[in-house]
Order: structure tokens, then sequence, then C-alpha cells
């Protein structure tokens, strides 16, 4: 059997070759926590690892390029993890031809953000393939942090009643990305959403202390709710009239037939709190992006699945992404 | 809403439930789901999926011819027919394997994109009422721009030819959704024919609030025993539909007998590029022993597709059958009754 596209989507064929290959090869304490960033104990400190490759086309898109996405990544996934991202590692492979003053920009941007973030970039690595080899730039980031506070967020934490809350409207990296690689004449894409998170976390995480945190990437919410419920002895209850979606990400989404649920996203994430504190966490939230919202509860029906509460009142299942739905988003 | 869903629910209790309701696309199966009408009309309505899927009825025999010319010649299809299984591989698995399939949005658009360059391309010309006027503007255009290297392999359907043959065996159904986006094509005047049939019809659009008014206007036509053709869709479809595109269909395909996957060959109802274009269909031989044969044997999706069965009756759904290893289109299409039941859990436990 041969690898295909669906394999790389983040979905559920994604999930099959981690367990296939990956996990029973390389099975370890960090990787079988499965974390977006995995807990390393190192001299009785507990430090948070990650990695994340990026092979985005086109490398520039409407509201950021490679560079920014390949920082942003690898540093939200240490924040959603529970880690305040310190140090990363960044590898560039690099098509012979590229020009050097686009190489100097996304080093810029990768420069704004790390700065931005406090992250230090400490260690590099540098490739050049003759041409064909890969199409123009691809970046790897790897990150490590420590934790904000001792209190590690873990699927062991989640309970029945808890809340859901997204931290703004999902799916605009996703379109940004499908619009740019189609000519449909419109005259402007939608903006990506990738940004870090690191400040909205840092506080959410202390005001708060959410059980468990995801960042919406590859997939979009409808994966990372699934990642969460899969395996475990809960279910999610979504409201689908909340979910936040903006009007051109959902205008898009008709013309091309695509489920804005699935949308990858690049700066945003859901947060499970307890459901006494879902008020505040929301306003925490709306301070970054006024759109963020409560968008279901944990609930012990139907464990490991996701139930989507439609608009009209119908009770439908929200299954993991199948296929291929987008061209090389991140 | 809540008021038209009790007015439904008011309607459906003076009938005799559940009603048998046969959406003939495959884009209402995939709406109905997505609103979780399944679950919200539970008992009241069982919904039955039509052959009105291009995905779905496309024969395992052309996706295989596809793949073999997309070795050499470049293809380019709709992104919904790449995980289609053929006899022996799906263009997915082709890409995967170094061929040369790319993924359009309009037939314009790859037209286009292939006469960029000289090398000779193919474009897949799979669909319905509604997708044929897309490439007949295609066709147009590679006439009037005199393009030479780009080629067709048609498979064009058109919705009278199944859904008389599928009305014509006796079905048990109650009523008919109607695709709207054929009709805006075809014109309420392309559905006339199901009068003759007896049982009401409503030609309707893909939102949910669409189907909703559609079930109101199904449930009062049974109530009062009419069996009209009823359009809910007004803000699109014409009575004589778009004449533009019928004239445009017209002057470059002409009525073919055309194959369906699970139910075979049928007269008048594909299209095919007229004698004087014919140079434009890229030529190859088909292999017609093969074309209307499943592919395994336990495999239902001609029965699913003509509303004997329900997905989760067919002995492969869920099990041997899945999203991920399909064993018929039904589930490989978005708009595959089976796909619809896997991904949205038809009416839950």
């Amino acid at each position: 059997m041969k690898i295909t596209k669906a394999h790389g989507n983040g979905g559920k064929q994604t999930a099959e070759l981690l367990e296939k290959i990956f996990f029973p090869r390389f099975a370890s304490a960090p990787l079988n926590s499965r974390a977006d960033a995995s807990p390393l104990h190192l001299q009785g400190q507990t430090v948070g690892q990650t990695i994340d490759g990026f092979v985005v086309s086109p490398y520039r898109f409407h509201g950021g390029d490679i560079g920014k996405l390949s920082v942003c990544g690898s540093v939200n996934d240490l924040a959603v993890s529970g880690y305040r991202p310190l140090f990363l590692s960044v590898a560039f492979m690099i098509e012979e031809g590229f020009e050097m003053e686009e190489l100097d920009a996304i080093a810029a941007s990768m420069q704004q953000i790390a700065g931005q973030c406090g992250v230090i970039i400490a260690a590099g690595d540098t490739k050049v393939v003759e041409k064909g080899a890969l199409d123009k730039i691809f970046i790897t980031t790897s990150g490590i942090g420590l934790p904000f506070d001792p209190c590690l967020p873990s699927f062991s934490r989640i309970q029945p009643g808890q809340s859901i809350i997204v931290s703004g409207d999902i799916g605009r990296h996703g379109a940004c990305i499908y619009s740019h690689n189609q000519d449909f004449g419109f005259a402007e894409t939608v903006a990506s959403d990738c940004e870090p998170l690191v400040d909205s976390i840092a506080r959410l995480k202390k005001a708060y202390n959410p059980v468990f945190m995801r960042d919406l990437t590859r997939g979009g919410l409808a994966t990372a709710l699934n990642e969460i419920t899969t395996g475990n002895n809960f279910g999610i209850a979504l409201n689908e009239s909340t979910i936040p979606i903006d009007a051109k990400v959902n205008g898009l989404c008709d013309i091309l037939g695509l489920d804005p649920l699935y949308l990858a996203c690049e700066g945003r994430y859901v947060a499970i709190v307890a459901e006494d504190q879902e008020i505040e966490a929301l306003s925490l939230l709306k301070t970054y992006h006024q759109s963020a919202a409560v968008i279901g509860k944990i609930v012990p029906e139907f464990p490991g699945k996701v139930m989507l509460r439609t608009r009209f009142a119908g009770t439908r299942l929200l299954d993991m992404l199948y296929f291929e739905m987008l061209p090389r988003i991140c | 809403m809540t008021d038209l869903v009790n007015q439904i629910k008011e309607n459906v209790a003076k009938l005799q439930a559940p009603i048998r309701l046969m959406e003939v696309c495959g884009t209402h199966t995939a709406a109905i789901h997505r609103c979780g009408f399944p679950t919200l009309f539970k008992g009241e309505f069982e919904f039955l999926s039509g052959p009105g899927c291009p995905v779905c009825v496309t024969t395992p025999s052309y996706i295989d011819q596809l793949a073999d010319l997309s070795n050499s010649i470049a293809v380019y299809t709709f992104g919904d027919m790449l995980r289609v299984p053929g006899n022996r591989t799906s263009l997915a698995e082709s890409r995967a394997a170094g061929a040369k399939v790319n993924m359009m949005i309009s037939p314009l658009e790859a037209v286009r994109r292939a006469a960029e360059s000289s090398e000779p391309a193919i474009i897949a010309a799979v669909g319905f009422d509604t997708t044929a006027p897309a490439f007949a503007l295609a066709v147009d255009y590679c006439v009037n721009n005199q393009i030479k290297n780009v080629y067709f392999l048609t498979e064009l359907k058109t919705i009278e030819a199944p859904l008389k043959y599928l009305l014509n065996s006796a079905p048990a159904i109650d009523a008919l959704v109607l695709p709207g986006n054929v009709a805006a094509v075809i014109g309420e005047q392309g559905f006339k024919f199901i009068e003759n049939y007896r049982l009401p019809a409503v030609i309707t659009g893909f939102s949910g609030t669409d189907i909703l008014q559609a079930l109101f206007i199904l449930t009062a036509s049974l109530l009062k025993n009419d069996t009209v053709i009823h359009n809910q869709y007004r803000r699109i479809v014409r009575a004589e539909g778009n004449q533009k595109a019928q004239k445009l269909i017209n002057h470059y395909y002409e009525p073919c007998t055309s194959y369906f996957r699970g139910i075979g060959a049928l007269a008048f109802s594909g299209l095919a590029l007229r004698p004087e274009y014919a140079y434009l269909e890229y030529p190859v031989a088909y292999d017609v022993e093969q074309t209307g044969q499943a592919l395994t044997s336990a495999c239902q999706c001609g029965n699913v597709l003509m509303g004997r069965i329900k997905p989760p009756e067919c002995p492969l759904f869920a099990v041997a059958c899945r999203p991920d290893h399909p064993q018929g289109a039904c589930m490989v299409s978005t708009e595959g009754s089976c796909a619809a039941y896997f991904r949205y859990g038809g009416g839950l436990p």
C-alpha cells in the first residue's frame, strides 16, 4: 500500500499511520502522552518538547508566511500543552533557485514572532536541494518549554459537565490557503488566522486553569475534538449554532462544498474549563477575539464520540476528517 | 424554524408514518444528514437516496480507463472522483504512484490550465444535467480557441432516464425530493414526466430551511392527495429552466446510452459529443462487458442507489466498507448515501 495525500490530512488516515507505524516503532512514555507537546522528565524537572514541519503552498499568504507559521506552530503546540515556550530549533530545506531576499523576509517574520513570544531561536540547520526535489521552501521547527505551573492540562482531568470554549472564529487559515491556490477571480482572500497564542493561554491558565487545551490545526475543530474523545469514556455535545464562523469563510465553503468544521486554523484553540468558570474564561478570551464562544459540553453519553446538535435541533455525529480536503495548508 | 418543524410534525401525525421519501440527488442526501433530520424526524420520515450522485453511478471501468490514461497523459478531474475505486485502482492511488492526476474546480479552468502547456491532457467529464453546461462551456472554449492538446473523456448523464427506470420498478416510496440544481438547468418542465407516476414531488434547494419547506409541501400534498410537481426553489428555478444552458448542451452533445454502476446500461441516459465535435473526445475502446458490474459481489451500491435498501442494511456497511477503505462508490463520494450514513450517524442509536 502506498502513502497518499490523505495520509497527511491530519484526520483518520494520519491517525492510522501513527497507529500502524510510528507508535509501535517509537513507543515511549513521552510519545504515549499523545499531547501536542510531549512531557520530558529531565533531572527532576518536566520539560515540554514539540516539533512541527511546514510545507505550506504558497509560502507567502494573506496574513502571514511560512516563517510566521513555523514559529507559531511550535510555540502554540507548547502553550496548549501547558508549557511556556522558551527555545526553538529551526531546519530550512530550500530548493535551488529560491530568492535570497525572500528567505530573508521569511527569517524576518520568524524573528518578529519569536520576539513577540519571548522565544529564543537557539539552533538551526540549512539544506539546499536540486531544483524539483521539493517545492521552494520547507521549514521544520522544534521547541522546548517549561510548565506555566505544575498542574499540566491532561486528558485525565476531563470530566462530564465541563464546558468547551473556542478562542475565536474557525477555518480562516484553511479558507485563506484554499483561495490562494485556486483562481476564483475573487477580489480578496480571507486573511489567515495564523498567530501566536502564548499570551492568551498564559493568562487563561493562570486565571482559570483549564483542564485541557488543544490548538486547531489540520483537520480543524472537528478533528481536534475527535482527538479529545477518541478512546476516552466521555463524549462531546456541540451546539452548531454557537460555533463562530466568519461569513466570508462560510461563503467560500458554500461555493466549494467544504465543511468549515474541518478547515484548518493556525491561531485558534479549544479550552475545556469547569462549568462555573465558563463565563469568566470566555470574557477573557473575548479580549483577544470577540468571536470566542462556548460551543459545547463534555457529556457522559456517546463515549468516544462528538455529537453535534444542528441548527435545526437534529443531532448527528461529527466524525474525523476522512478525505483529503485541501492543498498543502501548513 | 421550530414553527415549520412543528407544522411538518402535525401533518405527519395525520398520515401513515413513516413517510418513505426519496431524495434523488446526493447533495440532498448529504444535506439531510448534515442537518440531523434523520434524528429530528425519527419514525416520521424514512429518507431513501436515489440514483442522482454522479460519482456514485460512475462505472468502475471508467475509473480504470482514466487511471490507465493518467500514467501517460495529464488527467483533470473533480476532486470527489479521486478516491472512487475502479476494478483495479483509484485515481488517488495512481497519483500516489506518480501518475498525472490534477484536481479541477471547473472544466473551463482546467482547459485553460491544460492549454497553457502543449502536452496532451484529458478532462474527465462526469456529471448530471447540472454539470453538463460547464463541460459544454469548456468544449466551446476548445472549439473557439482551436485548442489542439485537450481532450474529454465524456461520461455525462441526464436524470430523466434513471428516474424513469426507478419509478417504473414501482419502488415503495411516497414522495420525491427533486434536485434544485438540475431543475435550474432543465426547468420545472424537465420533471413534468413524474406526474404520470402519481406521487407528489418537490423541486428543492439545498439549505436545511429549503429542505424543511419541501417536507412541509410534501406532507401537505399527501394530505390533499395531490400529485403535482411543486417548486420550492422559485428563486432559482424557472418553469422553462435555463434555456441558454440547454442550447449550449444541445449544440455540443446528443443523447446516448450510458452505463450506471450497479444498474447497467440505460438508453438515452447519457450525453455524447456530436459527430462534428467528436474529435475532442479522447479515443478509447470501452470494455462494455464490465461497465455495469459491481466491484465485489457483496456490494449493494445498486440497491442503495435504487432506494431498495438503506446503507446499514448492506452486509459490508461499516465493516468491510468504510470511507477509508470503500468497496463501493456510495461510500466514497461525499454525496454518497453510505458515506452520509457513516459520517453523520444516520438516525443514531
